[in-house]
Order: C-alpha cells, then sequence, then structure tokens
C-alpha cells in the first residue's frame, strides 16, 4: 500500500469525525467526533514518518496521543459536570448562552 | 479452504439453531453473572466515581507511553534524560498526590 | 545541560508557581487561610526578571524555543496580564468561594503555556502549548461548579477549542508531511523551494494551520464560542483568557505564518484579508445590539481580532511592531474593563447589562471615569492608547497597500465609538435604578488599584507612547 492509501484513510476517519460532531445530538456523542478527527490525524502522522524513514514521525503522535487523552478525560469531566448541574448531555438543550 | 472452513461453520451452527431442543426457563434467560443469581438491572446507572477513577485512570495510564521510548533510549539519553523523565514523574506526582488529597480516590462511604 | 535551559526559565518560574500552589492547595485544610495569590505573583516577577535579563540574547533550548525580543515582548505583557488578572481575581476567588489553589493553579499553568506559545519555534511544540494553554481556560470557564452557565460554557468552549485543535493538529501532519520537519525555520526553507510549484497540499496544509488560528484568535466565521465562553466565565477570567490566549495566540500566528509560511503568502493573503474584512465588520455590527456588557466587550474583542488580522495581513515589520503595541494597548485596556465588571458582580447577580450601568457616576464616580477610559481607548480615541494602536496598524496596512482593507477597517472603529459610548452616556447621563443603588459593592482594594494602574498604564501609552514603540519595533528583527 502506498502512502496515498493511508492519507486517504485518515482524511475518511477525520470526515467521519467531523461528520459525527455535527450530526450528534449527545454530547458524548460530540466527544467521540472530536477524538476521531484528532486520532485519525495521527494516522497521518505515522504514515508521513513512515514513508519519509524518519522517527520524528512516529515520536509527534505519542505528543499527539497524550494531548488527546488529556483532552477526552477532561471533555468527559465537564460533561458530568454539565450532567450535574443541567441534568441532561442532550447539546440542543443547552439554551442559556444565547449563542 | 477459508471458504470451506466458513462454510462448514455456518451450515453447522445454522443446523444445530433450527434442530436443537429448546425448553427455556426463567433460568436459563437470565444473563450469567458467574454462577451467582443476578441481581438489579446491567444496565443500571453507574456512580459518577466511576468515570472519576476512569478518567484519572486515563490520565496516568498514557504517561507511562513517554516512558517506553525513554527506556528504549536509556543509554544515549544519559543522565539528562534521566533528569527530564524524572522531572515529568515529579509533575505527576503532584497530580496524584493532588487528586489524593482531594479525596477523589477515597472509595469508603462515609465521603460522598 | 543547563545552558540549554535559559530560554524557558520564565515558564519555568510561572510552572513552579502553579506547581507550588496547587501541593499548597492539596495539603490546605478546609477555611485555612494560605497566601497562594502572592505565590502566583513571585513566579510572575521570576519571569519577568529573567525576561529582563534575556533580552537581546537570542537564547534558544533545545532547538525549539527561542527567546528571541518578539516572543519575549510577548512574554512581558502576559506577564503584566498575569498580575493583572491575579489582582482582579482576588475578590472574585474570595466572593465566590472558589478553590484558590485550583484556580491560581490553572491560571499559572495557562499563563506558562501562553509564554511556551510564544516562544515555540516548533510547530509540535505550538501546538502543545495551546493545549497546555486551552485546557487550563477551558476549567476555568467552568470553575463556578453551581453555574449552570458556566458549565455550559465551558462546554461550548471545550468543543470548540478541541474541534480547532484536530484542524490545527492535521494542518501540522500535513505540513510535515511536506516538508519533513516541523521546525519553523526549516519549514520556511523547504516551502520556499517548493512555493514555485505550490500544489493542493501546501494550500490544504495552510488552510488547516489557519481554521486552528482563527478558532484561537476567533476570527470570523470561527467566533461562536467567543461570546459564549465570555459571558458564562467569571469576569475576571474573560479578563483573563481574552487578552491572554489573544496574545499567545497571535504572536504564534506571527510566528507561522509570517516566517514559515512567508513563501506561500500569495496564497493566504487574500483569505486573511476576507477573515480580517468579516471579523472587523461582524464583531462590530453585532457588538451593537447587545444588551449584556460582556457580550459587547466579547463582539469587541472580536472585532479587535480583525484589526489584529489586518496587521498580520500586512505583513511588513511595521505591522509586526504594531501587532506587539496593539496586544499590549489591548490586554491592559480590557483587563481594566473585565475587572470593574468583576467587582461590580455580587453573588447572586451579575449586574452585566448595560442598563445596570445607569448612574454608576453617582454612586462610583471612580470606577465610572476608569470605565470611560477603557471604552474609548477600545474605540481608539485620542488620547487614549487604542488611539495610537489603531493608528499604528492602519498606516502599516497603508503602507503595505491594503487601502480598502484599513478603510474598512476606520469605519468599523467609528461605528464602535457608538456602543461604548452608549454605556459611557449611561453611566453619567441616566439615573440609576432605585434597586442598583443598593446592590452595587464596595470595590475590593486590590482590584481597584489593578484597575486604577490599567488605566493609568493605557494613558501613558497614549499621551507617551514613543518608547514602547521603539521597544515593540526593535523587537521585530530577526523573528524564527
Amino acid at each position: 500500500m502506498g502512502l496515498q492509501a493511508y492519507l486517504v484513510l485518515s482524511a475518511v476517519v477525520f470526515c467521519l469525525g467531523l461528520f459525527g460532531v455535527i450530526t450528534r445530538r449527545n454530547t458524548i456523542g460530540i466527544l467521540l467526533g472530536v477524538e476521531l478527527m484528532l486520532n485519525a490525524v495521527n494516522i497521518n502522522l505515522v504514515a508521513f514518518g513512515r514513508f519519509r524513514g524518519d522517527l520524528a514521525g512516529l515520536v509527534f503522535p505519542v505528543f499527539a496521543i497524550a494531548i488527546t487523552v488529556a483532552e477526552a478525560a477532561l471533555g468527559l469531566a465537564i460533561v458530568i459536570l454539565l450532567f450535574r448541574v443541567r441534568r441532561t448531555v442532550m447539546a440542543d438543550h443547552l439554551d442559556l448562552l444565547r449563542g | 479452504m477459508i471458504a470451506v472452513g466458513i462454510a462448514f461453520a455456518v451450515t453447522m451452527l445454522g443446523l444445530s439453531s433450527l434442530l436443537g431442543p429448546r425448553k427455556p426457563t426463567p433460568e436459563k434467560l437470565a444473563p450469567y453473572e458467574c454462577g451467582m443469581p443476578p441481581v438489579g438491572d446491567a444496565r443500571e446507572r453507574q456512580s459518577v466515581k466511576f468515570y472519576l477513577v476512569a478518567m484519572i485512570f486515563l490520565l496516568f495510564d498514557i504517561e507511562v507511553a513517554f516512558l517506553y521510548p525513554w527506556a528504549m533510549a536509556l543509554r544515549d539519553l544519559g543522565w539528562a534524560g534521566y533528569v527530564q523523565v524524572l522531572l515529568f514523574m515529579l509533575l505527576l506526582l503532584a497530580g496524584y498526590v493532588y487528586v489524593w488529597r482531594k479525596g477523589v480516590l477515597d472509595w469508603g462511604a462515609e465521603s460522598t | 545541560m543547563f545552558a540549554s535551559f535559559h530560554a524557558i526559565v520564565p515558564m519555568l518560574c510561572v510552572t513552579a508557581a502553579g506547581f507550588a500552589a496547587m501541593v499548597a492547595e492539596a495539603f490546605r485544610e478546609k477555611g485555612e487561610p494560605m497566601p497562594i495569590g502572592p505565590l502566583g505573583v513571585v513566579g510572575l516577577i521570576g519571569a519577568a526578571v529573567s525576561t529582563a535579563l534575556l533580552w537581546d540574547r537570542h537564547a534558544t533550548s533545545f532547538g525549539v524555543v527561542t527567546a528571541d525580543n518578539f516572543g519575549l515582548f510577548v512574554t512581558a505583557i502576559l506577564i503584566v496580564v498575569g498580575l493583572l488578572s491575579l489582582a482582579i481575581s482576588a475578590p472574585t476567588v474570595e466572593r465566590e468561594g472558589l478553590p484558590r489553589g485550583e484556580y491560581y493553579a490553572l491560571m499559572l499553568f495557562s499563563l506558562a503555556g501562553m509564554m511556551l506559545m510564544a516562544t515555540a519555534t516548533d510547530l509540535l511544540v505550538i501546538f502543545l502549548a495551546l493545549e497546555v494553554l486551552s485546557l487550563a481556560i477551558y476549567v476555568l470557564t467552568g470553575i463556578r461548579r453551581d453555574s449552570q452557565m458556566g458549565a455550559e460554557g465551558a462546554f461550548k468552549y471545550f468543543l470548540l477549542g478541541g474541534f480547532s485543535s484536530a484542524f490545527f493538529l492535521y494542518g501540522i501532519a500535513f505540513v510535515y508531511g511536506l516538508t519533513g520537519s516541523t521546525h519553523l525555520d526549516r519549514v520556511g526553507t523547504l516551502m520556499a523551494a517548493q512555493a514555485t510549484s505550490s500544489g493542493p497540499l501546501q494550500i490544504l496544509a495552510v488552510g488547516l494551520l489557519l481554521v486552528g488560528f482563527a478558532f484561537k484568535v476567533s476570527a470570523v466565521p470561527f467566533h461562536m464560542w467567543t461570546p459564549d465562553a465570555y459571558e458564562a466565565a467569571p469576569p475576571a477570567v474573560t479578563g483573563f483568557m481574552s487578552t491572554g490566549v489573544k496574545a499567545a495566540a497571535f504572536a504564534a500566528f506571527v510566528r507561522v505564518f509570517l516566517s514559515a509560511l512567508e513563501p506561500l503568502i500569495g496564497g493566504w493573503s487574500e483569505i486573511v484579508w476576507v477573515l480580517a474584512a468579516a471579523t472587523m465588520i461582524l464583531g462590530t455590527v453585532v457588538g451593537v445590539a447587545q444588551t449584556s456588557i460582556k457580550r459587547m466587550l466579547a463582539y469587541s474583542s472580536v472585532a479587535h481580532g480583525g484589526y489584529l488580522l489586518l496587521a498580520l495581513v500586512s505583513g511588513n515589520d511595521t505591522a509586526k511592531g504594531a501587532v506587539l503595541f496593539y496586544l499590549l494597548v489591548y490586554a491592559v485596556t480590557n483587563l481594566g474593563a473585565f475587572g470593574i465588571i468583576s467587582v461590580l458582580e455580587t453573588r447572586d447577580q451579575a449586574n452585566d447589562r448595560v442598563t445596570d450601568y445607569a448612574g454608576l457616576w453617582s454612586t462610583h464616580p471612580t470606577l465610572a471615569l476608569m470605565m470611560t477610559f477603557f471604552l474609548l481607548s477600545l474605540g481608539g480615541f485620542p488620547p487614549m492608547a487604542g488611539f495610537i494602536a489603531k493608528w499604528y496598524v492602519f498606516a502599516a496596512a497603508i503602507h503595505a497597500g491594503y487601502v480598502w482593507l484599513a478603510i474598512i477597517g476606520v469605519l468599523t472603529s467609528v461605528v464602535s465609538v457608538f456602543f461604548y459610548l452608549r454605556v459611557i452616556v449611561m453611566m453619567y447621563m441616566s439615573a440609576p435604578d432605585a434597586d442598583t443603588r443598593t446592590t452595587l459593592p464596595a470595590v475590593p482594594q486590590l482590584a481597584g488599584a489593578a484597575i486604577v494602574i490599567s488605566a493609568l498604564i493605557i494613558l501613558y501609552l497614549g499621551v507617551l507612547p514613543t518608547r514602547v514603540l521603539e521597544w515593540a519595533a526593535a523587537s521585530v528583527s530577526g523573528i524564527i
């Protein structure tokens, strides 16, 4: 498989995540979408690193994953907080602030 | 070969589900919980504490990912690398002490 | 080994203070008073001293952080932001009963992230810094745990922030794929070599990075989170994040786009042109319709992002100096304004409608006077510093040939004066409501001092800007 295949895979996963973020009503689902987007990028980074024979491309994802996890944990914490004070996890119930 | 294997497995499973005798009793239909009689609904709402601990586990778990590359390159990095990793672990330790002191890891019934 | 640490000493000071704050909070008994705020001040003073010592040294750490004068100037702005924020936060923390160690630790960690972002010269480190500052700010937005609005604002901010980081990281991945490096000067040389045959991948990489930055500096059409997050957070936090994040993000924006991606300027300058115009116009037009002062200032902050984008697109050395000066002026002014909103807030009432400011002149004359200074400076009235800052940005734009954009800038500034004046008129001309007179709280000393100092700084920069302008102009040469 060539580099292109990996790039296409990562683009597809990224778009799936994007689609999830836009269409999901459940906040947990939206979080999953964001995670999918971030992890699609890791595929991209690893693929570039592999095809360039460059170790740096394999080190970046370690950092990216650590960041992603921190973000996921924080996101979950905020959703729990939201559920505690609002008793809902549905995104369209969040209308206190007129965005 | 694979096709034959799949066909064989599908045939046997299909036949056994078609021909096999069925005598459903409440015990048989109940979910299997290690041989104990099942208690409550499996979709019971979990305590928020589980999420908290899961979150903290996730964070500390992923930080170990940094230790593997370091271990592989231990000799090349030398003392400078050692000090840096030590600093990193120290920061993590502070985070750990913080959650500990804040009582997130308390499982006792008295703290809510 | 230790020489390579020099460039990150300012961040280390701030991180150490945050670290100490966190540990102190962990071992603090409930209700035990502890001087955690002053701890932060000590850290920031350490950072200030090290910044002064690093000036003109051009120190580099690990090849990924460079303390050049540009980065140090932004670091200095961030130190000012930090000190003022700590001062105006103290009464909020007291009043709302917030966990003080947590609050100050988050603020300091976020400041360290901002400083790292301003001095980083590697895309990956910029990303890490961006996340460090953002994650702390998301939590600060929702720090009032019993507030429904706080949780909602934090969630929206978090969501759009995470979303934009994904775009940003994707852009970094493509830049890495194209050039085999994430280091800005290598990216710059390799991009210059490829510039003649810039294909779709280059455009994609630049576009994704642009989306990531546009979210962070709240440029239209990626500004949706701004008013919500600004309204939901405690005003002290809003003041901090509206100024600190903007300073750090614009520093990195200038570094990435005007050095590493400079060879591709033909590809992105038009997009940024449109972004700048849309941001200035929408920020101003929607700002006029707001009834809440916080939301009004949020849209004003969007519009100010537009003026900074205008300087960015101009791209010459004058413009870079103008960005630095503008960031400083904007930071001090906005912090002062949010400081006033913060001291007027009570535990159960936000007091943030424009009508709540009716007759402030008769109840709190000093506050009303200070608010007038800040609003006039935001609107760009002489002799306030805001006027000088805008003057230089527009001059740089005209110098670079972006006359139309400068005209849009001037027109939107004039319109924006309308909504600042509305508040000022409200403060002086209207009689206070019968009930507001009693509900407005007394002003805490520390926060009051911070507000007065901010006002003095903008007056000083408005009347005698030459020296600081010269510093700003001198620190833009040799940005990596």
